[in-house]
């Protein structure tokens, strides 16, 4: 049963910091360039500050129900019907999330594997999810510790960066006011929030829930700082007009960086750590939908699903036609599911306090 | 059992994906660009495309072997509707496919460039083959596909060399060379124009030269800055480097002093008073006294402070007359003097942002100011 795994307080952090950066790393200066231009950065941090936040409130509404998911105490809280089909939601939510960045990861090498046909990218990333998935929950998130490797590589991008960034690029700061850093705020609390949900989802495997804080502000800071830095770089290389226009940014800096003549060709790196980035990610979607499904029905013995939900999103991964709609479906997903449902938890925890104290007045009254 | 027997079966199919890339192509199967000229053609809406190769067989350079015969590159052209279809009519003609990823230069026309070049480039930008690095430059009143076709006595093939060039100038501040990153850049900003390097050919076409800076606006070409504009365009932009310029000894009879520039800087202050719009431009330079035709000792203090005010006044001269120019003739802010405006007056500028080259930049009135220290005379301090 998935429950009885236990996880340390050192994987948990790493569960954070993987599921806050990802494979949003790729694409975290488009939203965040959309609507605050230049200020975007401040973006990132207030996202994920508030992010941050939503976590720590969510610790102690995870507490109350020990032994327990998301998804199966939510149709404790809010009433059988509404929390089967909210989890539901949630659950169909990071499955489709899943199939995306599996067919996020296809397109990405298919700019340098030009001939190579998607499924191999696909079919060969969701085999080592199968793996991982089918090995536990354990192994996971000992996998997830090696998220240093991902966001050390990005620093080391960055660093390199650091001799062509202007920073006049940045000036002048709040051109407009505070109005398009908070219009901004939405996808980037859905960013912070996948991670938010899928602690929700998780945290009753901590061995130690009393620590929870810690694993929180470490994984939100370091995953909220890795991509502000990303933004710095791209933006300060870049300039904040022509970013814009880039499809992938972080791809096009890696391609610029050229130190003393010969160090060149970092698109490497970022390769090197695309693939271990889509496998933390997509598993991260995966593993909620296939135990999550599960537990909505009942069904504890997840590792049977496994095969059939797998094909399913490998199968969903290749639908959509294009990128653009790949993205679309993305940002639906972000906009319409992910952030209403982290933004909903500071309202669940008050709801649980709520009913804990009738439920105390009650005892109280029948003693 | 048999299910995990079969992972790891499948996972053992994908080392045979490890042997390599699937749609790998050998260095020998590649035509490896080292230029590409852009230029027109008489037939409406085509584009000629131009690509010179480099054959590694005649690039041998080691001692006591001979080349093989024939020069280490060829040139091929052709013409499309579009950059990439122009390229395909170029592979018509090739054994093996062009590899864009260590083009060293893009070649503009000058008449292309002066009808605009973003929708050209646009191709460049998409490729993911290495672009980023790409030095463009201008071809000066000649096609741009006859600089593939002249070899360069110190270089293996024309893109090395006219890259070399180019960044050769940039040491002496006669022109400053511009990546293809740059150049984006600076097209994507509407509050500033970009400038390139021009090229042109000397008279017997036998070899090529550097001519100058090209002005554009937005993206057309309305211009250029000869070689002692583009030193003062390259002081103001704070790039300049051992800038030479001479000036009359300020005692005994009128003959020319030169001053190579150690260091100097450009700062601004921009300020809207009562609705005009004033640039205040500092600048600080240091200068090193190389070469003095006359016999007169100018190290005494007097004479090296009459001496730098007379260098101060001929810069302060020439960077009014610059900006000038690039008002009333180009209306093209190469100067990047929007963006000082967009920091300071972040309220005003929402109104300007929209025509600020056309209507607003013209209007700027540039005070300039400058400082002129001489360090140094060199290794000896007065003629005999």
């Amino acid at each position: 049963m998935f429950t009885q795994e236990k996880i340390s307080l050192n994987q948990a952090t790493a569960l954070n910091t993987a599921a806050g950066i990802g494979t949003v790393f790729l694409i975290v200066t488009q939203p965040a360039l959309e609507t605050a231009g230049r200020d975007g950065w401040l973006t990132i941090i207030f996202g994920y500050f508030t992010g941050m936040l939503i976590g720590l409130l969510l610790i102690p509404l995870a507490k109350q129900f020990p032994g327990k998911t998301f998804v199966q105490y939510l149709p404790e809280l809010v009433g059988f019907l509404p929390g089967k089909l909210i989890a539901l939601a949630f659950v169909l939510t990071y499955g489709v999330f899943s199939a995306m960045l599996l067919r996020q990861l296809a397109e990405v090498m298919g700019l340098i594997y030009v001939e190579t046909p998607s499924i191999v990218f696909t079919l060969g990333l969701m085999v080592l999810v199968l793996y991982v998935v089918r090995s536990g929950f354990e192994v996971f998130a000992r996998v997830t510790e090696a998220v240093p490797i991902i966001f050390l590589s990005l620093f080391f991008l960055a660093v390199l960066a650091l001799p062509d960034i202007q920073w006049t690029n940045f000036l002048p700061i709040l051109e407009n006011g505070v109005m398009p850093i908070l219009k901004g705020l939405p996808p980037m609390i859905a960013f912070a929030g996948e991670a938010v949900l899928f602690m929700a989802f998780w945290f009753p495997t901590l061995s130690q829930p009393s620590e929870a804080k810690k694993a929180v502000i470490a994984g939100f800071s370091l995953a909220g700082l890795s991509l502000t830095i990303i933004f710095i770089a791209t933006v300060g290389v870049f300039g904040a007009a022509q970013t814009q226009t880039m499809n992938y940014p972080i791809f096009d800096l890696a391609d610029f960086i050229l130190v003393g003549d010969f160090l060149e060709e970092m698109e490497l790196l970022l390769m090197i750590i695309w693939v271990p980035a889509s496998l933390l990610k997509v598993t991260i979607f995966f593993y909620p939908f296939l135990v999550g499904l599960g537990q909505l029905f009942n069904y504890h013995d997840y590792k049977k699903l496994s095969f059939p939900l797998a094909g399913a999103v490998l199968l969903i991964s290749h639908l959509p036609q294009n990128l653009f709609q790949r993205i679309e479906i993305g940002h639906f997903l972000d906009l319409y599911i992910i952030f209403p449902l982290t933004m909903s938890i500071p309202f669940l925890l008050l709801l649980s306090l709520i009913r804990q104290r009738q439920r105390r007045q009650g005892d109280g009254s029948a003693v | 059992m048999i299910l995990k027997y079969c992972l790891i079966l499948m996972q053992a199919l994908f080392f045979l994906n490890m042997t390599g890339c699937w749609d790998a192509l050998d260095i020998s199967r590649r035509a490896i660009v080292s230029a590409i000229c852009l230029d027109e053609v008489d037939e409406p809406g085509q584009i000629l495309v131009g690509v010179q190769v480099i054959i590694p067989q005649n690039l041998i350079s080691g001692q006591g072997q001979q080349s093989q015969g024939g020069a280490p590159f060829a040139h091929y052209l052709a013409h499309g509707a579009t950059w990439i279809e122009a390229m395909r009519n170029i592979e018509t003609q090739l054994t093996r496919s062009l590899f864009l990823e260590k083009t060293r230069v893009l070649i503009i026309s000058q008449n292309l460039a002066a009808k605009g070049i973003a929708d050209v480039v646009d191709f460049l930008s998409r490729s993911p083959q290495g672009r980023h690095r790409i030095r463009v430059v201008i071809a000066k009143e000649a096609p741009a596909r006859r600089f593939l076709e002249i070899i360069h006595p110190l270089e293996k093939d024309t893109g090395s060399a006219l890259d070399l060039l180019v960044t050769n100038q940039e040491i002496h501040s006669l022109t400053k060379p511009v990546s293809f990153q740059e150049l984006m850049g600076c097209l994507s900003e509407r509050n500033a124009s970009p400038v390139i390097p021009m090229v042109g050919l000397s008279t017997d076409e036998k070899y090529f030269q550097a001519e100058g800076t090209g002005v554009f606006r937005y993206d057309r070409l309305v211009g250029w800055l000869n070689r002692k504009q583009t030193q003062t365009y390259l002081l103001l932009r704070n790039q300049a480097r051992n800038v030479v310029l001479t000036v009359d000894a300020p005692k005994g009879p009128p003959k020319p002093v030169s001053l190579k520039l150690e260091r100097s800087a450009t700062s601004y202050q921009p300020v809207i008073q009562e609705g005009r719009l004033l640039m205040q431009i500092k600048i600080e330079a240091v200068f090193e006294l190389t070469e003095q035709r006359t016999v007169i000792d100018l190290t005494k203090p007097e004479d090296l402070k009459a001496l730098s005010e007379r260098l101060a006044a001929q810069i302060k001269g020439d960077v009014h007359s610059l900006i000038t120019t690039a008002q009333t003739e180009y209306q093209s802010d190469i100067f990047h003097f929007g963006s000082y405006f967009h920091r300071k007056y972040p309220g005003q500028w929402r109104q300007m942002k929209e025509n600020w080259q056309e209507e607003f930049f013209p209007l700027v009135e540039a005070q300039a100011e400058a400082k002129v220290n001489i360090y140094r005379t060199g290794l000896t301090n007065r003629p005999f």
